[in-house]
């Protein structure tokens, strides 16, 4: 949506609502951010388990080949170790880039509400200066 | 038209915007199974032949022939697809509804004001 907003002259309240707007943006932005960032931390513990699991123990190796994986709407299916890793990483690494993209667009859309609330201020002044003269 | 009628016109604009607004999210809610699925579906034909589909039923594990359960996963997908697709049309219509009570409150607001100013000129 690009709707032409004039800065100096476009009401101050259009200009307050629309702040206030990509305020509420940045936050639904931030939410799904840290939810997508805990289901990222789902998918590294599942990762680590698998890791520990084929570490040698004091002298003692783990002796598993196969883990039961949750893929999701209640089904599970059985994976090599190596797999199992895999999937896993596949999900991190999928995940990331959806952090990334939504990093990018919290970083552009909380700019804009500094411009905005920098704007609005100076927009305040000009009235206040405009309201003296006019008393003067 | 008294003030009355241009309330009761504005709360059934209002209650037209929440009821679009829940069909809206159910839709969300629907895609996002969709999606679920559609992974799961992936992993099924991803897997190796000696590989094992288990289903989660209550607290149990249950083993699961792998043909039966990509058969369920699609048709739950199929499921979902024709869900959206009439969630979809109902946003539709709802989208119209609202946009026509709008534009009804709007008249409606204009000659209650006008009325307005002529009472008190």
């Amino acid at each position: 949506m690009t709707t032409q907003i004039d800065p100096l002259t476009a009401p101050l309240e259009q200009l307050q609502a629309f702040r206030q707007q990509q305020a509420e943006d940045v936050e639904t932005i931030a939410s799904s951010y840290s939810q997508l960032k805990a289901v990222q931390s789902k998918y590294n513990e599942g990762f680590q388990s698998v890791q520990s699991l084929t570490k040698p123990n004091e002298g003692e190796l783990a002796n598993v080949d196969h883990v039961i994986v949750d893929v999701g709407t209640g089904y599970f299916v059985s994976k090599s170790v190596s797999d199992a890793k895999d999937y896993y990483k596949g999900k991190i690494d999928y995940i990331q880039k959806q952090l990334n993209g939504l990093q990018e667009t919290l970083t552009d859309r909380q700019k804009r509400v500094n411009d905005l609330t920098e704007l609005i201020n100076l927009r305040i002044n000009m009235d206040k200066q405009g309201a003296g003269k006019a008393a003067a | 038209m008294s003030a009355a009628q241009l309330q009761a016109e504005m709360t059934a604009f209002q209650n037209l915007q929440k009821e679009f607004q829940k069909v809206v999210t159910s839709r969300a809610q629907l895609e996002s199974q969709l999606k679920e699925n559609e992974m799961v579906e992936k992993e099924f034909d991803l897997m190796k032949d000696d590989a094992t589909v288990y289903k989660l039923v209550g607290p149990v594990l249950v083993k699961q022939d792998r043909g039966e359960a990509q058969a369920n996963v699609k048709k739950r997908i199929e499921f979902i697809k024709n869900e959206i697709k009439r969630l979809e049309k109902q946003i539709k219509d709802m989208d119209e509804q609202q946009e026509k009570k709008r534009r009804e409150v709007l008249q409606l607001q204009q000659a209650f004001q006008q009325r307005q100013q002529q009472v008190q000129a």
